[in-house]
């Protein structure tokens, strides 16, 4: 088996490269491919010369493995140095300019494109790497005899092509790149993620972006398997536009079925999504308790609740529910945000404040307990407004705090609605520390408690004018003592009036408690 | 490796031919650094004769690609071809040095 060694200097590089050289022509490769090997071997040479003995001299040796049927060289760079390996070296940025360009890492880089693998290990004290050129085909040797045609039927002469090989996992070009060269697949697969479509060998990829008017690419492309691509550039391309007015013709006409592929296979994701919001949307509609009257045997109180999500899913809430045979809790929430992922965060922030009312604790105390769940877990950032009330059905004592909801309205006698008396308090899920007192309240029989989202008070005309809390309140004012249900029927038609026509950009939701007193004996 | 220049007008045409290694690197960073102390700033390199470049050699491209540029003077690359071409393409270099396929488009670009 051949090999060379060699002391660790650059003298001796001349006669490392001398030494591929002569091997490369004996094993009768083209001057091309003997010039690529030696690149690679110097590369190799070159790092160990900088880096392996920093203390004193050292030797290299080279070794010249050809397997018997010619199917894969592999030569060994063996020094006795520093342990090092090679693979271990970062990728270099090769999307710099001229001011912010390094040399660092580009060596390492050329043996990682031209070589069909790199092996490493450390024995016997010396660093051993292996370098490893599968021997193609001869036609691949000297390159196809002829044209290279892609499976579309496009011709590309040989010459303009520059051979190019990646490993699986690498990244050819990502979306956004400055797009410079076109690939033709020879052998292997990759895979453009953005588009869910898999190349393989015969195809092209590229083209798109360099007759975009952006000149960026618009998908990324990553290796599935190991590749073998025969690239051409922009400027190669331009010329043989000028010479090969059919191949421009065919290139164009392949780019636009392209790009209408692509268009179709964008809508069709857009409608998957917007099948999902609407699932989304029901499931959401679906937690929130729908059944009226929902305590039936419950005479001290009724209550009426609607809530009817806009377009897309919002994040709106309420829910009510028996904390002790005594005590009612009811109250509204809004997460910030829309679609699914308010949703998930909706269905989070009822469950906790359920858990928390049941436990027994006061208003502030369970929106303070809440937020201290929500905050640790909350990359997503999300905050979620709420109102919370638990009445005593027999005192008619109501016990409240906000979390910077919208403040609800009370009515003290027929015709009389008010803001709520308190603090708004602090929206849960942002700080730490929150803000939000209990209210006490003496409900009288016939009092009503009316809470609203902002999808109420914020609700819009063709105008841009505001429905308004100030609105709100004096609408709800107008009625005489009136059920819950008539008293939400009454308000929401209001708004729809208002509105004449504007879809509404926000949930609606509106929660209605009349006390009635005391349970008769 | 042997390197040759004449002047063109205000320009500096320099045919680098054989190989640009480790080796040789050096001296050609030699050259250009004498080239740039007589004041020249439009360098066009002529690499028809080019066999061969490596990592070294693009790192003296893009040392005196960075001088130049401080000079607010002018590189234009000529005639890659083969190995030379891909080594260009494969690091990216292709994109950041402005490149003619001959020294006459070259001599148009400067």
């Amino acid at each position: 088996m051949p090999h060379i060694c060699l002391p660790a200097r650059l003298e001796s590089l001349d006669d490392f490269l001398r030494f591929v050289a002569e091997r490369s022509e004996e094993s009768g490769l083209t001057p091309r491919r003997s010039r690529e090997i030696q690149l690679v071997v110097e590369e190799a040479v070159v790092n160990v010369i900088r880096n392996a003995y920093p203390d004193g001299p050292g030797d290299i040796e080279l070794r010249w493995r050809l397997e018997a049927d010619g199917s894969k060289l592999s030569i060994e760079v063996e020094d006795a140095g520093v342990p090092f390996d090679l693979r271990t070296v970062p990728e270099p940025d090769l999307k710099s300019g001229l001011a912010d360009r390094k040399i660092g890492g580009l060596g390492i880089h050329f043996i990682r494109t031209l070589t069909d693998r790199v092996e490493h290990r450390r024995q016997n004290g010396k660093n051993i790497l292996t370098l490893v050129f599968d021997r193609r085909s001869p036609q691949a040797e000297t390159g196809p005899s002829g044209p290279v045609t892609t499976d579309d039927g496009l011709s590309f002469p040989f010459e303009s092509m520059t051979r190019e090989t990646f490993k699986k996992g690498d990244i050819l070009f990502k979306a956004g790149d400055v797009a410079d060269r076109m690939f033709y697949i020879a052998r292997g697969s990759l895979r453009l993620p953005e588009l869910g479509k898999v190349v393989k060998a015969g195809g092209l990829i590229g083209e798109m972006g360099i007759l975009s008017p952006f000149q960026t690419r618009t998908a990324s492309a990553v290796c599935e398997e190991d590749l073998e691509a025969f690239t051409i550039t922009k400027d190669d391309v331009i010329r043989l536009f000028r010479q090969d007015s059919a191949l421009a013709f065919q290139l164009v006409h392949l780019s636009i079925k392209r790009f209408i592929e692509n268009l179709r296979a964008e809508t069709e994701a857009k409608e998957r999504i917007q099948s999902e919001l609407r699932i989304a949307r029901d499931i959401q509609a679906a937690m929130l308790p729908r059944i009226f009257p929902p305590f039936p045997d419950r005479t001290e109180f009724d209550l009426f609740a609607l809530m009817e999500p806009a377009k897309e899913v919002g994040g709106d809430f309420y829910d009510f529910f028996l904390v002790d045979d005594k005590r009612l809790c009811v109250l509204a929430g809004d997460v910030s945000g829309k679609g699914v992922p308010a949703a998930l965060f909706m269905a989070i922030c009822k469950t906790l404040l359920k858990t928390e009312a049941m436990a027994g604790h006061p208003p502030a105390h369970i929106l303070a307990r809440v937020n201290r769940t929500l905050i640790p877990d909350n990359e997503t950032m999300m905050f979620v407004t709420v109102f919370l009330l638990i009445l005593d059905t027999e005192t008619g004592e109501m016990r409240y705090a906000n979390g910077g909801h919208p403040r609800p309205l009370v009515s003290a006698g027929p015709g009389r609605f008010d803001f709520i008396e308190g603090p708004t308090g602090t929206i849960l899920g942002a700080v730490e520390c929150v803000s939000c007192a209990t209210t006490t309240r003496a409900l009288k029989p016939g009092d009503t408690v009316f809470l609203y989202s902002d999808g109420v008070s914020e609700a819009m005309n063709a105008d841009q004018q505001l429905f308004s809390e100030e609105r709100l309140r004096a609408g709800l004012s107008c009625g005489a003592g009136e059920a819950p249900d008539s008293l939400i029927r009454r308000a929401r038609e209001a708004v729809r009036v208002f509105a004449a026509g504007t879809p509404p950009s926000d949930d609606i939701t509106m929660v209605a408690l009349k006390y009635r007193g005391p349970k008769k004996l | 490796m042997k390197i040759d220049s004449r002047k063109d007008k205000n320009r500096i045409v320099v045919s680098v031919a054989g190989r640009m290694d480790a080796v040789s690197a050096p001296e050609f960073d030699r050259k250009c650094d004498e080239l740039l102390a007589e004041g020249l700033t439009a360098f066009i390199l002529d690499f028809s004769r080019l066999e061969y470049i490596s990592s070294a050699g693009l790192r003296s491209l893009l040392v005196l690609g960075k001088k130049l540029s401080v000079k607010k003077g002018k590189l234009v690359i000529a005639s890659v071809k083969d190995v030379v071409k891909e080594v260009f393409t494969i690091s990216g270099f292709g994109a950041i040095f402005a490149m003619a396929d001959s020294v006459e488009a070259a001599l148009g670009q400067v």
